[in-house]
């Protein structure tokens, strides 16, 4: 038996010691249960907790594996929902008061799919209200927490994703990713995140932000445990307009294969962008230690990139008004004042800045598909810093003053933008032991060879076995 | 934008805002000309919007 308290075993851990019935998923969940108890009062990371439903869930699921109807890998393991996703007769509040008692009447396609895999819901995490903020801050129902140092920010939207992965209330969540959302919280609080190609992983009963740059996708401690996901949740949907129809390959198959030869593209115009000198020594003997794994390593440049964020976000800004135009004219004066001004300025932009934006995004695919004639992957840190103090609003890098919004998204908005799979893994820490994120980006639908090669580096390296001070 | 534009695009989406976060609004709205003006930069002759094309069902 593994010497780790349950609550830190990975999900293939869990899965492996309840396929052999050596635990049952009513210690797993209790468990749990327990680690959130004890940390919730610190961390904020749900909105709703689910303890009883969750018990009977783990009971059934310990009775169907007694009898042998072992029905997934995530059969009997618990999870956790970022608070957008509809689960039928389960509040769903996006993250704000104004939807404090609303209840979906059915089940997004992935809270479906892992039900039916026999995974066991724990709770609906939280978030940035409507996921419009990359701090996880959340004036109504509590600021998230940065387990490793709980008077910073976890990060957003998925703040609560990233604190109850990272501190062991949940051994994996489900997240959506329109500037950054998986990976940013992922990256801050140093566990894994992958944002998978757009149209892998159902939108369906997802609530929006903008439609054609949300993506769905796990957040967990090990690179292992998000294929074991992807194998769970990837495919064809025809309730979501824009999902793909491809075959879903095995996940954890591609793990298996080396990543010698592999070639790996430096952007040189990320590295250009504001970054903490500790981030770029971070990220450089990461890329070093692909090279020990016989990675061949490239410089590539990538002219459009540093128009990336601002055609990512004149499209969001439009999309997000024409979702939430509604709610901004019912409820604005109770909306969460930064997502209200985000929110309202939309209306500024018309409909010929947006197809301009649309049309500049067709040649940022075009370049971005060029850059894989040459490497097979992309390599950036995921962020240019680590956690800051919750209510930072700019921060100063070198000489040059930079919003924290801007700043957050630098890496990970471009790929959105183009709707390219990117995962980030945890490469290293800061003197004040803070979690720093490389950042990995494939071709679509390539999930295989990031996977394959944050996998490598993850079995070479120990960062992710650090756990937080709690 | 003049702020006269301002009001009156924010009367026409229906929107009534109290004075001082008018000012705020309109402070934060000045920000998104430089964002569009970057677009403005690019060369998008014989460009499309962006329209993704997925594999279609025959091809699993």
């Amino acid at each position: 038996m593994n010497s780790k308290p349950l609550y830190f075993l990975s999900v293939s851990e869990l899965s492996h010691l309840i396929q052999k019935k050596e635990i049952s998923p009513v210690e797993v969940l209790e468990a749990h249960l327990s680690r959130i108890e004890s940390l919730e009062p610190k961390l904020n990371s749900f909105i709703t907790l689910l303890p009883e439903q969750a018990r009977e869930d783990a009971r059934e699921a310990e009775k169907e594996i007694l009898k042998g109807k072992y029905r997934s890998p995530l059969h009997g393991i618990p999870f956790g929902l970022k608070d957008l996703y509809y689960v039928k007769g389960i509040r769903n509040t996006s993250g704000s008061k104004i939807y404090d008692h609303f209840i979906p009447q059915y089940d997004s396609t992935v809270a479906f799919k892992l039900k039916e895999a026999g995974a066991i819901l724990l709770g609906k995490l939280n978030l940035h209200p409507f996921a419009y903020g990359t701090t996880g801050e959340n004036e109504e129902y509590g600021h998230m927490h940065n387990p490793w140092n709980l008077h910073l920010i976890a990060g957003g939207s998925s703040g609560g994703n990233g604190s109850s992965v990272a501190s062991g209330e949940c051994p994996f969540a489900m997240s959506s990713d329109t500037g950054g959302s998986i990976r940013i919280p992922a990256s801050l609080c140093g566990i894994v995140g992958l944002k998978p190609t757009y149209g892998r992983v159902s939108r369906y009963g997802i609530v929006p932000l903008a439609w054609s740059q949300d993506h769905a996708g796990p957040m967990a401690r090990t690179v292992e445990d998000c294929a074991l996901i992807m194998n769970i949740v990837s495919g064809y949907d025809p309730q979501d307009p824009t999902s793909a129809h491809l075959m879903v390959p095995d996940y954890t198959q591609a793990l298996k294969k080396e990543i010698k030869g592999i070639r790996l593209g430096v952007i040189k115009e990320a590295l250009e962008l504001p970054i903490e000198s500790y981030v770029k020594e971070s990220f450089w003997k990461a890329v070093d230690q692909l090279t020990d794994l016989e990675a061949i390593i490239s410089e590539v440049s990538f002219p459009i990139y540093h128009y990336g964020s601002s055609i990512a976000s004149i499209i969001q800004m439009a999309e997000a008004t024409a979702y939430h135009i509604e709610l901004i004219r019912k409820h604005g004066l109770q909306l969460f004042p930064p997502v209200r001004l985000r929110l309202e300025s939309g209306i500024f932009i018309s409909a010929t800045d947006y197809i301009q934006a649309e049309r500049a995004r067709t040649l940022f695919y075009r370049q971005s598909l060029e850059l894989f004639k040459t490497v097979d992957l992309l390599l950036t840190p995921t962020l240019p810093t680590t956690a800051f103090p919750i209510g930072t609003t700019s921060l100063k890098i070198g000489e040059q003053k930079v919003n924290v919004v801007s700043l957050l998204t630098q890496y990970t908005r471009p790929f959105n933008l183009n709707g390219f799979p990117a995962i980030t893994i945890p490469c290293g820490f800061s003197e004040n032991q803070l979690p720093i994120g490389l950042q990995i980006i494939g071709r679509p639908f390539d999930e295989e060879t990031v996977l394959r090669t944050a996998y490598a580096y993850q079995q070479s390296t120990d960062w992710h076995l650090k756990r937080p001070p709690l | 934008m003049d702020r006269e534009t301002f009001q009156s695009m924010l009367k026409a989406f229906g929107l009534k805002e109290d004075e001082s976060h008018l000012e705020e609004l309109f402070i934060y709205v000045q920000k998104i000309w430089p964002t569009l003006n970057r677009i403005h930069e690019l060369d998008l002759t014989d460009l499309e919007p962006f329209m993704p094309s997925y594999p279609c069902k025959e091809s699993i």
